[in-house]
């Protein structure tokens, strides 16, 4: 790939970047509802997941006879980021055909929601008890490190893995072919 | 024993899927390397270097800030410079990327140095812009931080590796 066509990567991935974050902040709050509904069953009895615009907090009803006490909060921001980011390195692409792009978007975010789907029970079930949403000195570390590998590195393995498996294969192809 | 090296090498890895195995176990790995990184001391030398390199920057521009270990702060913001404020998330998978990438050692080293800096003094900016948007329009700090400028980090650091493959393959 020359450096011409990698320049355009740069400013095409960056315009739908931002296009595309402005866009899911009106369905962010649905994106949450929905990992929040099929998340739910899998955290202890007496936790509940709550959704409230972009961010999804933890509450245990357990300790507290009068109100929910919140264990956990995060900004769900974080978690789609990875989804916004591999939309935008493929959309970006040049030299594959819109169809393609579809399906690369669609397996890549069934493996995005899944992970976010396996996340959050797994932070569900790791939260203590006493823990307070705003001190994270008393959770898990263990938990949290993986939460970050898995919102922050994951998809950025993804999209390199993608580039190389999909998209650069292709491209050569058609330089070949020229 | 070069020769036998080599030899034990196809045998283990056939050329044809080398690219595919180091790709595959770099990007794992990497993975590996992040979640072992959390946990150490770098963490804290990572963001106080980040801290103290961003308020230098940003007093180059008038603002009056200070770092207390982690944290950057003036009188009208502050932000905790956590361990994925730090440009390693985007130096590692580059790091990765270019390793599983056959290629002289010259121009592999060479693109390792030119990549880990320029990222690095792109997520310095990053942080200088994110703090004057703290400042200026805080409603959007978090829509800025989680989402434009990290994947912004991601995007150039694929750019990067792309960059680097190309000219390297031109090289050799």
């Amino acid at each position: 790939m020359d450096s011409t066509r990698l320049l355009h990567f740069f400013v095409r991935s960056i315009c739908i970047l931002i296009l595309i974050s402005i866009l899911w902040l009106t369905v962010a709050e649905h994106y949450n509802r929905a990992l929040a509904f099929i998340s739910e069953p899998f955290v202890p009895d007496g936790r509940s997941i709550q959704v409230t615009d972009t961010h999804i907090f933890f509450e245990d009803s357990t300790t507290s006879e009068t109100a929910s006490n919140k264990l956990f909060s995060i900004d769900a921001l974080t978690l789609h980021h990875g989804l916004i980011l591999m939309c935008s390195v493929i959309l970006a692409a040049n030299g594959i055909r819109l169809f393609d792009k579809t399906k690369s978007i669609f397996l890549l975010s069934l493996i995005s929601f899944c992970v976010h789907v396996t996340l959050l029970p797994l932070l569900g079930n790791s939260v203590p008890s006493n823990a307070d949403a705003y001190y994270i000195d008393r959770y898990d570390i263990s938990t949290l490190k993986l939460f970050a590998v898995a919102w922050g590195m994951f998809p950025a393995a993804l999209c390199v893995g993608w580039c190389f498996f999909y998209w650069l294969p292709r491209t050569s192809a058609d330089k070949d072919a020229q | 024993m070069r020769s036998t090296l080599n030899v034990l090498i196809d045998r283990i890895l056939p050329a044809q899927s080398r690219p595919v195995i180091m790709i595959v176990s770099g990007l794992l790995l990497s993975l590996l390397i992040y979640f072992g990184y959390l946990g150490t001391s770098w963490v804290e030398f990572l963001g106080k270097w980040t801290a103290i390199s961003s308020s230098k920057i940003l007093n180059g521009f008038g603002y009056e800030t200070h770092v207390e270990g982690t944290i950057l702060a003036s009188g009208q913001f502050s932000v905790n410079i956590a361990p994925e404020c730090t440009a390693i998330g985007p130096i590692i998978i580059f790091i990765a990327a270019v390793l599983a990438q056959p290629a002289s050692a010259k121009s592999t080293i060479i693109g390792l140095i030119l990549g880990i800096c320029i990222l690095s003094v792109i997520n310095l900016l990053r942080i200088v812009n994110l703090f004057w948007i703290g400042i200026n329009y805080p409603d959007y700090l978090s829509f800025a931080h989680l989402i434009v400028w990290q994947s912004v980090m991601i995007i150039l650091a694929i750019i990067l590796w792309l960059y680097w493959r190309q000219k390297a393959s031109s090289i050799g």
